[in-house]
């Protein structure tokens, strides 16, 4: 039932481990926690599977991420191309390639940079001028001066991953308590966590809750600096199929994908309106005139298509863009993973890797450069 | 007040406003979706078309071209086939359409955006053949078509003996009229309505009349449930209506029928008030989700007024004056007491109305099978056990199920589907939000926006104090 | 092509004229002004979309622009809503959703 029940004084309920924020990372981290046997509660504070996870166009691309995080987006779809089989549902996996467009001589250099960086951190992709993307790609606008095509890019749907993600952990015995509001954490001989519905105890603590980590995290000590985007989506009628890959860009200012039934999902991280107190999700009118015209100018048959609807959701982004990954400065059983731009690609692995660090302390791949502590020493 | 007034839709309530408005000079900029002024009960046929003085077309020409007379001033500018796609503030009205895009800062914005049939899915709705009663209104005031064939006329409330009378008078074979009322003289009675203006009385007697004359099958109590056909309309399924307001399925009967008119009713459209911020409230009265609003007819927000049967289904005589006390309204003049006192008047007699039709609300046709989301082709089963019907969500329901998803954007679908899940919306709290763009509008014109402010590309955007999530 | 579904009501006079037109390429005349799903009625044709996944028949339904059930395709145009979209001379007019079309 909805609704928020007044905190009582005695315990709702306890496990071994407690993940607050019922998201990609934090589902994820719970699956593995309780696969390999241990007892998890997730808190969350409205609906699991209901803020960025819920909400992003579905990219799973490598093209566009950093280069120090393209072998984790490689390693994060070794679990995607499983991932329907894993949860047992069709959730839209498409692995069909993507192009990330350059439509100037600066944006080509940046191009060029970043796929020598990413190339010798793993990336499978290749350069390709002006003629050779208008014969492989003659949907592109012939104004693309240069595009890299990897075949490592590729999309899936929120819409289908979310309920079945869900089935999967409620099947693996995790407790989902939604509506569950962080009103204080507590470290006693256990960890105490008191919500609007209820008191909650565990011997580790793991905070997986995105744009409200900042928040989070302060309410046991630990400074965590994320600020917030607002990003839009917006998305076309069902067409014809004629963009049959993905579409990033050199600048990271565009995403495009065209999915199963046809319809477009235009992304970029255009900013709307909101911020994490207001909890307001609103068009920027501007913006999304402005993202909608370099889609158009990106690709040209958009032009005559009709837009459907747009909508705003938040995304946690840390001071250097990379994500939090690791135990809590100043603590040794509260953990955090959070704010991965791209965090739909990256979820499935950062929540494994948060599960495994949870369960013995080590991960199976190395998680130095997201270490949350990293900005500790930076005053405010 | 240098920014002009922006009324958004062109039917009988907007142009009674623009006309009340042009009287007094007032800069006004008149906003409509379709190529022609009129909207609904003034639709009026292709510009191209002429009649004969003796066309057989039953509409009210006289009083829409008064009063598009009244609006061939400087202070009045027509936008047609424009489309309001959003709000970027309380004063803004963001347009798109063929003639350009852009953005009007309004002193005032009145909302006319006007109402939308109430959908009673059945088995075999979506067939081509089977028209809505507004659908079939247009058929012959926009198109000057009549259908040939045999037409069938199901529905509730007044609107289907407009139909009816409107088929017959245009030629049309009407076979049989199924209406859900128990008694249809109760239903003229309270048509006729002891204090109904003079207008209302003369037609609905005129329509009653000749459907009448006209011999046809008239029957009462009973309703819609199925229709078949090989892709398109042959034949339909009627049935008493039981109890619990569902067809009784072993007294059903089937008749051919070429084109099916079905009319349960009419809701305001409440996307446009929605998309503004107007407080709303689900009023039954007013025949559904309209925005709350005071004596001069604005809503919670400052300077927004609502008028016609967006803000409350009503018909055309309200709709008429709503238009000029709201013009009155933003214009600081006062409603002179004879045009309040008849407003008061039809304000109660609508009311009453709309209380005495309210069964179209308990009538259920579908049956698993049935198509609830026409766009996007799913049925009532597959809502029903979509997990978030059981969580009363239709937000949730809309992602999960794509329901609503389609260039309908849900004013088909999203107020039957919770009404058959059984959701309680009186608020409205778990109702999508209403979110650019208001209607489908081609990515161009979008794109072609004179006014957006400038670029901010998020290649360039920097944390900064004011993002920070403390 | 099927018997005509509309027809003119009596004393309504379109413009003299003819305009040309193609539906899912079957030529089809109409006049200045005229709609495409009032040509295509008269026309017989009452089928003017096949949805997308089911491929199910659909046709003119609300008549007040809001149900898109008449939505068509218009070559170089886009989709529109046939019921208030007037005819164009040489125009290539066929179902909404491309994707299935017979």
């Amino acid at each position: 039932m909805m609704g928020r029940e007044a905190p009582h004084n005695s315990v709702s309920d306890a496990a071994e481990i407690i993940v607050i924020g019922g998201g990609i990372f934090g589902l994820f981290c719970a699956l593995t926690l309780a696969e390999a046997g241990k007892s998890v509660i997730i808190l969350e504070r409205s609906r699991v599977w209901s803020e960025a996870s819920a909400v992003n166009a579905g990219s799973l691309a490598v093209q566009n991420k950093l280069p120090a995080l393209v072998p984790y987006a490689l390693w994060a779809w070794e679990l995607w191309g499983t991932m329907s089989d894993r949860l047992g549902a069709d959730v839209g996996v498409r692995r069909d390639g993507g192009y990330k467009v350059a439509f100037s001589d600066a944006e080509a250099e940046r191009l060029d940079q970043a796929l020598d960086e990413q190339r010798a951190l793993g990336l499978n992709a290749q350069r390709l001028d002006r003629h050779e993307i208008r014969a492989l790609a003659p949907w592109i606008s012939p104004e693309c001066v240069a595009a890299t095509f990897s075949p490592e890019d590729g999309y899936a749907s929120p819409t289908l991953v979310g309920p079945a993600l869900r089935r999967k952990v409620e099947a693996a015995g995790v407790m989902l308590i939604e509506n569950a509001g962080v009103q204080a954490i507590r470290q006693t001989a256990s960890i105490r966590v008191e919500t609007t519905r209820g008191i909650f105890l565990a011997e580790k603590l793991a905070l997986t809750t995105g744009a409200w980590s900042m928040k989070l995290a302060a309410m046991v000590g630990s400074k965590l600096p994320v600020s917030l985007d607002v990003n839009m989506v917006s998305v076309t009628e069902p067409a014809k199929l004629t963009i049959p890959n993905i579409i990033t860009h050199a600048r990271g200012i565009l995403t495009l994908k065209q999915v199963a039934n046809g319809s477009c999902l235009i992304g970029g991280g255009w900013q709307g309106v909101g911020t994490i107190n207001d909890a307001r999700k609103d068009i920027d009118y501007d913006q999304l005139v402005h993202n909608l015209r370099l889609a158009m100018r990106v690709i040209p048959g958009l032009s005559k298509l009709n837009v459907l609807r747009s909508w705003a959701g938040y995304e946690g982004v840390t001071p250097d863009s990379y994500p939090y990954l690791g135990l809590l400065p100043g603590h040794g059983n509260i953990f955090c993973a959070a704010c991965a731009r791209g965090g739909f690609t990256l979820g499935p692995l950062m929540g494994q890797l948060l599960g495994e660090l949870i369960l013995s302390g080590a991960t199976s791949k190395p998680i130095d450069i997201f270490d949350p502590g990293r900005f500790s020493h930076v005053t405010a | 007040m240098s920014d002009p007034v922006v009324i958004i839709g062109a039917g009988a309530a907007g142009l009674a406003c623009a006309a009340e408005l042009a009287s007094a000079s007032q800069e006004t900029v008149l906003i409509d979706d379709n190529p022609v002024a009129g909207g609904q009960y003034f639709r009026q046929l292709p510009p191209s078309y002429h009649t004969t003085s003796d066309v057989r077309l039953l509409r009210d020409k006289a009083r829409f071209d008064g009063l598009m007379a009244k609006l061939r001033v400087p202070s009045v500018r027509h936008l047609p086939s424009t489309v309001v796609w959003g709000a970027p503030d309380s004063k803004t009205v963001a347009y798109a359409g063929i003639h350009g895009s852009g953005r009007i800062r309004a002193s005032a914005i009145v909302l006319a955006s006007g109402a939308q049939e109430k959908s009673l899915p059945f088995t075999g709705w979506t067939l081509p053949g089977v028209i809505s009663a507004g659908g079939c209104l247009n058929l012959a005031k926009a198109h000057g078509l009549v259908p040939l064939g045999r037409v069938v006329i199901v529905g509730n409330g007044p609107l289907v003996l407009v139909a009816a009378g409107t088929m017959i008078a245009a030629g049309a074979d009407v076979t049989a009229v199924i209406e859900a009322q128990p008694d249809i003289k109760l239903a003229s009675v309270a048509l006729n309505g002891l204090f109904a203006a003079p207008g209302i009385l003369a037609t609905a007697a005129k329509h009653r009349a000749r459907i009448l004359r006209s011999g046809l099958r008239l029957k009462t109590g009973w309703m819609i449930c199925e229709a078949r056909g090989d892709e398109t309309l042959r034949e339909i399924a009627i049935a008493p209506i039981g109890m619990d307001g569902r067809p009784v399925l072993k007294k059903k009967r089937w008749m051919q029928a070429d084109i099916l008119v079905v009319g349960y009713g009419l809701l305001p459209g409440s996307e446009t008030a929605r998309m503004f911020g107007c407080s709303m409230e689900m009023n039954p009265q007013l025949n559904g989700f309209v925005p709350l609003r005071d004596a001069h007819l604005e809503t919670s927000v400052r300077d927004i007024y609502a008028i016609g049967d967006g803000a409350g289904i009503g018909g055309v005589e309200i709709a008429l004056l709503e238009g000029r006390i709201a013009a009155l309204s933003i214009l600081g003049a006062p409603v002179p007491p004879s045009l309040a006192r008849r407003y008061r008047s039809l304000d109660r007699y609508r009311r009453k109305l709309n209380i005495a039709y309210r069964m179209s609300n308990s009538l259920i046709a579908a049956t698993e099978e049935t198509i609830v989301c026409r766009c996007e082709e799913i049925t009532l089963g597959r809502l029903s056990f979509d997990p978030n019907s059981e969580r009363e969500n239709l937000n949730a329901l809309k992602t999960s199920s794509r329901l609503g998803m389609g260039r309908c954007q849900g004013r088909n679908c999203l107020s039957v589907a919770s009404s058959l899940l059984g959701f309680d919306l009186q608020d409205g709290a778990t109702y999508p939000r209403a979110r650019p763009p208001l209607r489908p509008v081609r990515l161009c014109e979008l794109a072609a926006d004179a006014d957006a402010g400038p670029a901010r590309e998020p290649d360039e955007i920097n944390l900064s104090k004011s993002r920070e999530t403390q | 092509m099927s018997q005509p579904r509309m027809r003119f009501i009596e004393g309504v006079k379109p413009q003299e004229g003819c305009v040309h037109f193609t539906f899912e390429g079957k030529p089809c005349t109409g006049y200045v002004g005229e709609t495409i799903a009032s040509a295509l009625m008269r026309a017989g044709i009452l089928l003017l979309r096949r949805t997308r996944n089911g491929h199910q028949a659909r046709g003119y339904y609300c008549g007040m622009g809001i149900c898109w059930e008449c939505a068509v395709y218009i070559e170089g145009i886009g989709v529109v809503r046939s019921c208030t979209h007037s005819i164009g001379d040489g125009k290539a007019v066929s179902f909404a959703d491309g994707c299935c079309s017979k």
